[in-house]
C-alpha cells in the first residue's frame, strides 16, 4: 500500500525538458496561472521548472527502495487523465504523393471523406500514439517517424504509383464561447517517408 | 503499556481484521467484469490491427522497440500472445482454473502494456493493478466454475479492501495531478470543455455547442472535488467494516458518503463513455465498485435479480 501511494505521487519526469515547456500547450497553461497569480510568466516558469526538478529528485529517492517490488508486481499508479485540458487540439493527417506529383489526402481524423485505415487509426492505441507523437520531445519524434513508416508500408503495398507518404497534425487553438471564434488550423509535425528503393 | 506491546496488540487486531472471511460475491463480480474486459479489449485489438502493429517490434515492421521481446514479437507472435491472454481472460471471467487464468492474464497484459509504450492508456495500467489484487484473492470462490466444482463460497476480506484502496488511489491522485488552471476551483473550469474539443478523444465530430459550456464547467469542478475527496470513501468503507460508532463514522454514514460516491462515480464514467472514446476505462473502473458495495449488498442485489427472474 505504501509503495502504491509513493508510485501515485505526481510524476513530472516526461515533462522535464525545456523543449516540452516551449510547446504552446504548456505555455498557455503557464500564462493562465501567471495571470491568475498576478506574476510574471517567465519567473513563474523558472520557479515551476526548479520546483518540478526538486520534486522529481525527492520522488526518485523515495521510490528507489520500492522499485524492485513495483517492477515485480507491475503496479503503476500514474493517473494522468486530461490533466491540462489543453486548448490546443491536433488532428492527425496522412497524405500520399504519387509519381505524377499529385497529392491525395488519405486520412484526416474526424473527416468522414478521408478514412483510409480508419479502423486502425481510430483504435484507442493508435489515438494514444498519434497524441503522444504530437509533442516536441525526442521520444515523441521517434514515435512519429515509426508510426509514419508503418502507415507508409501499408500504403506502398497496395498502390505502386505512390512515391511518398506524409504524416502531420493539423493544430488549432480552441476558444471559450465567450472569447470568439476558433483560430485557423496550422500544419505541424510533418514527417515524410519516401518509397524505399527496390532491392 | 509500552509502545512495543501497544504496537503488537494493534498489529494483532489489524491481522485479525484482515483475516476475516466473508462471502466472495463482491470479489467474484469484480473478477467477472475484469475478465470480460480483458477478452473484449484484446479481441478489439485483434480486429482493429493494433496487435499486428503496436505489439510488433520495429524490426518486424511494428512500433515497439522493447529489445528483449524482439525475437517473438513478430506479427504472428503478437497474435499468439494476444490470443493466449484473451483465453486467460475468458478463464478469469468464467472462474475456470481461476488462479492460473489470473496469473496468465496479468503476465500477458503486462507484456502487452510494455510493448504498447506510448500506445497504452491509464486503463491498461489499472487493469493490471486490479488483476494483481484479484490474483492474491479468493475471487474464484463464488459465481465460478471453480466454486461450482469445489463448493466454496467465502474469501478473505483483505483483497476486497485493497480494491477499495486502489479505487481511492486512482481518484485522489488523479485529482491531485489535475492542478491545471482549467481544473482547480478558482480557475476557469474549462478543462472538460477543451477535452471535448480534442479530436483524439471526442466521440462526436464538430465542436460542442456553446450552450454546453456552463454544464461542462459544473461537471469539471464537481469531478475534481469528487476525485480529491476520494480518501473519504476509503475511510467510510473502513469505518463501516469495523462497525465503528464514532463521531466521524456516524457523520459519514449520515451523509451517505459511500452511496453518493458510487452514484456520482457511475454517472461520471457513463458520461465520459458517452462523450469520449477512452478505451476500456469504464468497465475497468467499475470492476472495483462491487468491492465498495461489499458482499452483503452484492448478494442482496443478485438475490433480488434471481427472485425477479423466478417470478417471470
Amino acid at each position: 500500500m505504501l509503495s502504491c501511494c509513493a508510485a501515485a505521487l505526481p510524476n513530472p519526469a516526461a515533462g522535464l525538458r525545456r523543449s516540452v515547456w516551449r510547446d504552446p500547450r504548456v505555455q498557455d497553461e503557464i500564462s493562465s496561472w501567471a495571470l491568475a497569480l498576478g506574476t510574471d510568466r517567465n519567473s513563474l516558469q523558472h520557479s515551476l521548472f526548479d520546483l518540478a526538478h526538486h520534486w522529481q529528485e525527492a520522488r526518485t529517492a523515495l521510490l528507489t527502495p520500492l522499485r524492485p517490488y513495483l517492477k515485480l508486481s507491475g503496479l503503476t499508479q500514474g493517473w494522468v487523465v486530461f490533466v491540462a485540458g489543453t486548448r490546443h487540439a491536433d488532428r492527425f493527417e496522412v497524405v500520399a504523393r504519387d509519381d505524377a506529383g499529385r497529392t491525395r489526402q488519405l486520412y484526416l481524423r474526424g473527416d468522414d471523406e478521408h478514412q483510409w485505415q480508419a479502423r486502425l487509426l481510430e483504435s484507442q492505441a493508435w489515438r494514444n500514439v498519434t497524441f503522444t507523437a504530437s509533442w516536441p520531445d525526442g521520444p515523441s519524434r521517434r514515435w512519429r517517424q515509426r508510426m509514419c513508416r508503418v502507415l507508409a508500408a501499408r500504403a506502398f503495398a497496395v498502390d505502386a504509383t505512390l512515391t511518398t507518404i506524409e504524416c502531420a497534425h493539423w493544430r488549432r487553438r480552441n476558444a471559450k464561447p465567450s472569447s470568439g471564434a476558433v483560430e485557423a488550423e496550422e500544419r505541424v509535425n510533418v514527417v515524410v517517408v519516401p518509397r524505399p528503393a527496390a532491392s | 503499556m509500552s509502545a512495543s506491546s501497544r504496537f503488537a496488540q494493534g498489529w494483532e487486531r489489524f491481522a485479525a481484521f484482515c483475516a476475516v472471511k466473508e462471502a466472495a460475491t463482491a470479489l467474484a463480480l469484480s473478477r467477472i467484469l475484469i475478465g470480460t474486459t480483458v477478452v473484449a479489449h484484446l479481441l478489439m485489438a485483434l480486429w482493429n490491427e493494433t496487435t499486428t502493429t503496436v505489439f510488433v517490434h520495429v524490426a518486424h515492421g511494428g512500433l515497439h522497440s522493447v529489445d528483449w521481446a524482439r525475437a517473438f514479437t513478430t506479427p504472428l507472435g503478437a497474435v499468439l500472445l494476444t490470443g493466449a491472454t484473451a483465453a486467460c481472460g475468458l478463464g478469469v471471467a468464467l472462474g475456470c482454473c481461476t488462479r492460473v487464468a489470473l496469473v496468465g492474464s496479468w503476465l500477458g497484459m503486462r507484456m502487452i502494456s510494455a510493448f504498447s509504450d506510448h500506445a497504452h492508456g491509464g486503463s491498461d495500467a489499472l487493469l493490471i493493478d486490479v488483476l494483481f489484487v484479484l490474483m492474491i484473492s479468493g475471487c474464484g470462490n463464488a459465481l465460478s466454475v471453480d466454486a461450482w466444482r469445489k463448493g466454496t463460497t467465502t474469501a478473505l476480506r483483505l483483497p476486497r479492501l485493497l480494491l477499495v484502496f486502489q479505487l481511492g488511489l486512482l481518484y485522489f491522485f488523479g485529482g491531485l495531478q489535475k492542478i491545471s488552471y482549467g481544473w482547480v476551483p478558482g480557475g476557469d473550469a474549462s478543462a472538460l470543455w477543451f477535452a471535448l474539443h480534442q479530436p483524439q478523444w471526442t466521440r462526436f465530430d464538430g465542436l460542442p455547442p456553446a450552450w454546453l459550456y456552463p454544464f461542462t464547467q459544473a461537471a469539471t469542478t464537481s469531478a475534481w472535488l469528487f476525485e480529491i475527496s476520494a480518501p473519504l470513501l476509503v475511510l467510510a468503507v473502513l469505518l463501516d467494516e469495523v462497525s465503528s460508532s464514532g463521531r466521524v463514522a456516524r457523520l459519514l454514514r449520515r451523509l451517505q458518503v459511500r452511496a453518493l460516491f458510487l452514484v456520482y462515480g457511475a454517472l461520471m464514467h457513463l458520461g465520459i463513455e458517452v462523450l469520449m472514446e477512452v478505451g476500456p476505462y469504464l468497465p475497468v473502473t467499475l470492476s472495483m465498485y462491487p468491492a465498495v458495495l461489499g458482499p452483503v449488498v452484492c448478494q442482496r442485489l443478485l438475490r433480488r435479480r434471481h427472485s425477479r427472474n423466478d417470478s417471470l
